[in-house]
Formats: C-alpha cells, sequence, structure tokens
C-alpha cells in the first residue's frame, strides 16, 4: 500500500486509495453540490449544528 | 438487512462496494459518505470503470435492477448509521432524472424502507414526510428509533 508520503518517479505525491477517493472531480462535484443545496435550502430538521438540533429549514444563509 | 446486493465496507478507502448483476453484464458500484456538518452526511452513489479505475455519476446503467440497487444503498446506509449513530443522511441525485429515480424506487419499496427510516423530502422550500407521488428536490434520511 501506498505511503502517505511517499513519491511516484515524476515526483508527484502517491496518494491513499481514501485520498484518490476524495480528491476525484466526480467526489468532488457532488460534495460541493450538496454543500451549495444546503446553505440555499437550509438543513433538515434534526441535524445538529454546534451541538444544537435544528428545526425544519434552519440554517439557510 | 433490506435485501438487495451483497456488500463490502473498504476500510482503506472508506467507501462501500457492491456489483450490480443484470441484463448489461457486471457493473461495479460505489457507494461514498461525505460528510457535509457534524451530523449531516451526503450520500453518492456511482458506477467504477474497473478497466480505467475512473468513476462516473453519468452513466445510466439500465442494468434491469434498480430496486436491487436501491434496496442495496439502503441497507448500506442503515449499516453506515450503525458505525455512526444518529446521523442524517441526504440524498440528492446529479440531475432531475436521477433524483426521481430515487423517488420512485422509495416509493415503490416504502413497505420495507418506512420502518426503518425516516425519509423526509424537499420541496417548494421546505422539508416534509415523504409522500408518494411527490417530484422532490432531495430527501434526507434518518434511522427510526426502536
Amino acid at each position: 500500500m501506498a505511503q502517505r508520503n511517499s513519491k511516484n518517479k515524476s515526483g508527484k505525491p502517491v496518494l491513499s486509495e481514501k485520498e484518490r477517493y476524495d480528491n476525484d472531480p466526480v467526489f468532488v462535484k457532488k460534495r460541493l453540490a450538496a454543500i451549495a443545496f444546503f446553505e440555499k435550502a437550509g438543513y433538515p430538521p434534526g441535524v445538529k449544528v454546534n451541538g444544537t438540533k435544528t428545526k425544519a429549514g434552519a440554517h439557510k444563509k | 438487512m433490506l435485501g438487495g446486493y451483497t456488500f463490502q465496507y473498504k476500510r482503506s478507502a472508506d467507501v462501500y462496494v457492491f456489483d450490480s448483476v443484470g441484463t448489461k453484464g457486471i457493473v461495479r458500484k460505489i457507494v461514498k459518505f461525505d460528510r457535509i456538518d457534524s451530523n449531516l452526511f451526503n450520500v453518492s452513489l456511482v458506477d467504477l470503470d474497473q478497466q480505467t479505475g475512473r468513476v462516473s455519476d453519468s452513466v445510466t446503467t439500465n442494468n434491469g435492477d434498480a430496486d436491487q440497487v436501491l434496496l442495496t444503498v439502503a441497507s448500506i446506509i442503515l449499516h453506515f448509521m450503525e458505525k455512526q449513530p444518529g446521523v442524517t443522511i441526504s440524498i440528492q441525485g446529479s440531475d432531475a432524472k436521477r433524483t426521481r429515480w430515487y423517488q420512485m424506487s422509495l416509493a415503490r419499496n416504502w413497505r420495507l424502507i418506512a420502518p426503518r427510516f425516516k425519509v423526509l423530502g424537499y420541496i417548494h422550500g421546505d422539508w416534509e414526510d415523504f409522500r408518494k407521488g411527490v417530484n422532490y428536490m432531495a430527501f434526507s434520511v434518518e434511522k427510526r428509533l426502536n
């Protein structure tokens, strides 16, 4: 398994499998789309923000 | 468990993997949870091209096993919720067509889903309890307390 700080022949860091998925453009796009959606729509009721459960539509920006 | 395909949690990648087996053959699926806020996670379902290693959320698989796939994702969500109690999972399709696919699959399998999950849908600027036949923009899912 690749070490976190190892590098390939071209000197680029070798990413772990988790890092590759976390940085994959498809997953990044989906994560950012979800964040943008919740900034607009607000969180569903029950989601904890700073330890406090939200009510419906709370945390809208 | 709710049925569906056997899945595997890949600890090294922190993703879930299963194979869709249908009319188009075997398609490797990956399910990934991304934290949006402290107890809010977004779930993504993508196809993995095993030759290139690339993932895609834009391929329409049409493998004839939509309900099996949905129930597998639901089982994976249950598994994730057992590891991380008290979380809320959001589900959004990558486009309106996929979101509608989730909605129709939820409705078809409601008998299995409803006892285990509290499902909300987002429509007209608000969250409401899931109702069949409504075109929601997104869904949120919590595990029901037994």
